[in-house]
């Protein structure tokens, strides 16, 4: 498991090295020069000129690169352009509020998700199988700034129950913070909930009609047993990989959400730093994103092992 | 059922009575000192270094942390803030008299050699300060004594004053940027009533109360909390449901039903600004006046007006704003389309069945609205209008490349009108993107700029909005209104026609 882990690790790094290019690359071959939308309305030549020298803008591309990408081999992200903070403290101080978004997202997915699509399977084409069917069709089809609207509307301006906005760190507070993060997981946490419903359904209802279920029925084993022991393990291989490709995604999903509900996260420093082509934040922020998709990957083939001891790495 | 006594009447008449006089006395409330205003921003800062600013909305926060040499008053006259009084010796030359006794946050004085390092600072090319060209017609700053100042000029600039009541007349503590080198822009130190406690990107500006603040009665709140919210329901929403006191703008659209909300204020005005179609007089089609006439003739602007902007603001008839003193109305122009005046254009242009171009905008809805509202003017004339919808890096990039036919621009505005004028409209200025040239304008507004006397000036102004007029090279569509809504109990708010917030004589009513 260990040279397993290795190996995987390494074959990281030309990963990264593609997509530091990739974005180094789109980011600056996109229109749009920082300091023209800095000065936008004071735009004068010399003053762009010096504004630019300052910046290091002015040196050519490839220079540019190496230059970035030395410094981020050693842990170095580069400075924001606007504000002059380091790209790491940048991202730091804002990791917490998506990781816990993230997180609150997918327990809430995973809690609604997983007795649903068990309970679908089992009682199949029953009233709650539909119900839960159609209420996952609509979450997966319901975008989610409308959904985030909708909610606001009933529980912050109707009941009065939920904060419309904002972030409070449940670290320093907890209940207020479990409070502020209700309505904006519940709006991330509702398409991942849908999908993994379904896809808990559909492979529970092909692992049920296996033999080997039918034969630890014979056995003489209760029904709950033989559903959560036997099937259920089985039938979460597809859940975990959906499960991981999701949770991937979410940080993506966090972008919007983060911006109607005013959470200070990652995925809002993205967007803000892209409109104003602060390059060295939206490089980090994304060098960041796929570094997070490569470990939630390998998390997932390792839950694999777990699951179905005849998948061993070596 | 139980009779009222005579006596307990009476009680109940006194106890009425002493409630109507409190009502009475908290009409005329004294200011109270304390609590926490917390006020809703669209956008956060981009930075707190007020010489390094970039987006006019910067000044909502600046204004507390931060003095300027000279302010403005609610109708736009300058009035002392920093400097106590100043005088004009000769065109070229401004002396200011500066205030004494007052303290950085950091404890530093303000002084004569404090300014004169500040404005060399903005004037330092190495500094990458965008204050400079602002600054420009200034050559250099002398200490006369510890604190009294001379800017000598270049040229005569009647806009001098003016510009220091913005940004570059905010000065920064000197040891602080000494310190501190670029790490100044997250850790401002001014002489203003409040200063930085806590800034965390996109969640929370928290100012608090500088207790060696100059003037003595001082800034009422203890603090001001800032939150940044890109969008405007959530933000509407945490105004009436509480959770904000105060709102820095809202969407046309939602002006009128928040009025319905008694408890809330809202308040709307004209701003400075201009919002305009620029055209490019330096290549095809609109380097014929006729075809830029022919734009400027059919576009309904009053239908702009009401349809997107729900009536709040004003018709634009040229880049002076009618809060201005400069500003002169030009009766029959510009509300309704003449579309007959706007076909026989056409025909001078030697373009009789109209033509087509392309009007680039930045995708935001207020834009696209107004892009579309022309889009269907013009068609009634044969002009066949596309429209680019671009993201703001795209639109910027294009603007500066001069590879447009036409673009839609918003001009924040400038309480002097040669802020918005000169270098928009002068052979080779820097936001004269369109490369409109004509000399006799360039005359006019130089002569404007450089003319001691306000009503010289305004004559001068109204002359070159005929010209304008005639040349149409921007079609002027709109004043856009400055609009702000606030909770009952905040007190004392003045507006200042710039539209940004002082909030230093604000209070909380603790009824």
């Amino acid at each position: 498991m260990g040279a397993y882990l290795i190996r995987r690790l390494g074959t990281m790094v030309p990963v990264l090295v593609v997509v530091s290019v990739v974005v180094f690359s789109i980011i600056h071959l996109t229109p749009g020069d920082p300091v023209a939308i800095m000065l936008r309305e004071d735009a004068d030549p010399a003053a762009a000129a010096a504004l630019r020298k300052v910046l290091g803008l002015d040196r050519p591309l490839p220079i540019q690169y190496l230059t970035w990408v030395g410094r981020a081999a050693r842990g170095e992200l580069g400075r924001s352009i606007r504000t002059n903070q380091p790209v790491a403290e940048a991202i730091l101080e804002r990791l917490p509020v998506t990781l816990s978004l993230a997180g609150a997202s997918t327990l809430l997915a995973l809690a609604v998700a997983l007795p649903a699509g068990i309970l679908s399977a089992v009682r199949r084409n029953s009233v709650a199988d539909v119900t839960g069917t159609l209420a996952a069709l609509s979450g997966i089809s319901m975008p989610n700034f409308w959904l985030a609207t909708l909610l606001i509307f009933l529980f912050s301006v109707r009941l009065g129950w939920l904060p419309p906005l904002g972030y409070v760190s449940p670290a320093k507070d907890f209940w207020a913070g479990l409070r502020s993060l209700i309505l904006p997981s519940i709006t991330l946490g509702t398409a991942m909930a849908a999908v993994v419903m379904r896809m808990t359904r559909s492979s529970l209802l092909e692992v049920l009609q296996l033999d080997f279920v039918r034969t630890a029925r014979a056995k003489g084993l209760g029904g709950a047993v033989v559903l959560l022991r036997h099937a259920l393990r089985n039938a979460l291989i597809p859940v975990v990989t959906v499960v991981g490709l999701q949770a991937g995604a979410l940080l993506g999903g966090a972008i919007i959400t983060e911006t109607i509900f005013a959470l200070p996260g990652v995925g809002r420093l993205l967007v803000d730093a892209i409109f104003q082509r602060d390059f060295p934040i939206v490089q980090g922020v994304v060098l960041l994103l796929a570094v997070n998709f490569l470990l939630v990957n390998l998390l997932v083939d390792i839950a694999y092992g777990y699951l179905d001891p005849r998948i061993r790495y070596g | 059922m139980s009779r009222v006594k005579p006596r307990k009447c009476l009680g109940v008449l006194m106890v009425a009575g002493a409630v109507l006089l409190a009502t009475a006395a908290g009409a005329a409330e004294v200011p109270q000192r304390g609590g926490t205003l917390q006020v809703g921003v669209q956008n956060d800062a981009t930075t707190m270094d007020p010489h390094m600013s970039t987006a006019a909305t910067d000044r909502d926060i600046y204004y507390q942390i931060y003095n300027v040499l000279v302010g403005l008053d609610p109708n736009l006259n300058i009035v002392p803030e920093l400097a106590e009084r100043w005088e004009t010796p000769n065109p070229l030359a401004y002396v200011f008299h500066l205030r004494r006794g007052v303290k950085f946050h950091d404890g530093t004085d303000f002084n004569a050699d404090v300014v004169k390092w500040n404005v060399e600072r903005m004037l330092d090319p190495a500094s990458g300060s965008i204050r400079r060209s602002e600054l420009g017609s200034v050559k250099s700053v002398a200490v006369l004594d510890s604190h009294t100042v001379r800017f000598d000029l270049k040229e005569p600039d009647a806009a001098l004053l003016s510009t220091l009541t913005d940004r570059a007349g905010m000065m920064v503590s000197r040891a602080a940027v000494e310190k501190l080198g670029r790490d100044y822009a997250r850790n401002p130190i001014g002489t203003g009533p409040f200063q930085l406690a806590e800034w965390v990107k996109d969640d929370r500006i928290r100012l608090k109360r500088f207790p060696a603040y100059w003037r003595k009665d001082g800034p009422y709140l203890d603090e001001i909390l800032f939150k940044p919210i890109p969008d405007h329901t959530v933000k509407l929403t945490a105004l009436r449901t509480g959770t904000l006191d105060m709102i820095d703008e809202l969407p046309p659209k939602d002006v009128a039903p928040l009025r319905a909300y008694q408890k809330l204020k809202v308040l709307e005005t004209p701003g400075l600004g201009y919002r305009r179609i620029e055209l490019n007089s330096s290549r095809p089609p609109f380097n014929n006046k006729y075809l830029r006439q022919a734009v400027a003739w059919a576009t309904n602007r009053e239908a702009i007006h009401r349809a997107v902007f729900f009536g709040t603001g004003a018709v634009a008839q040229g880049p002076i704003p009618p809060r201005s003193w400069a500003y002169e109305a030009l009766p029959g122009y510009g509300n309704a389309p003449d579309l007959a005046k706007a076909k026989e254009k056409l025909v001078e242009g030697g373009q009789p069945n109209g033509f087509k171009f392309v009007l680039s905008i930045v995708n935001t809805p207020v834009a696209l609205k107004m892009a579309q509202i022309v889009q269907d003017n013009l068609k009634k004339v044969g002009i066949e209008m596309d429209i680019a919808l671009l993201e703001i890096g795209a639109w910027v990039e294009r603007r500066k490349s001069g590879q447009f036919d036409g673009a839609e621009a918003l001009w924040s505005g400038r309480p002097d009108p040669d802020g918005n004028t000169f270098s928009h409209l002068t052979t080779g200025g820097a936001n004269n993107w369109g490369k409109y040239s004509n000399p006799k304008l360039d005359e006019l507004l130089q002569q404007a700029r450089s003319s001691p006397n306000q009503g010289d000036r305004k004559r001068l102004y109204a002359e070159s909005v005929r010209i304008l007029v005639e040349d149409s090279p921007l079609i002027f569509v709109h004043h856009d209104a400055w609009t702000k809504a606030w909770d009952e109990k905040v007190q004392g708010y003045v507006e200042i026609p710039d539209g940004r917030m002082r909030l230093e004589r604000v209070w909380l009513s603790k009824r």
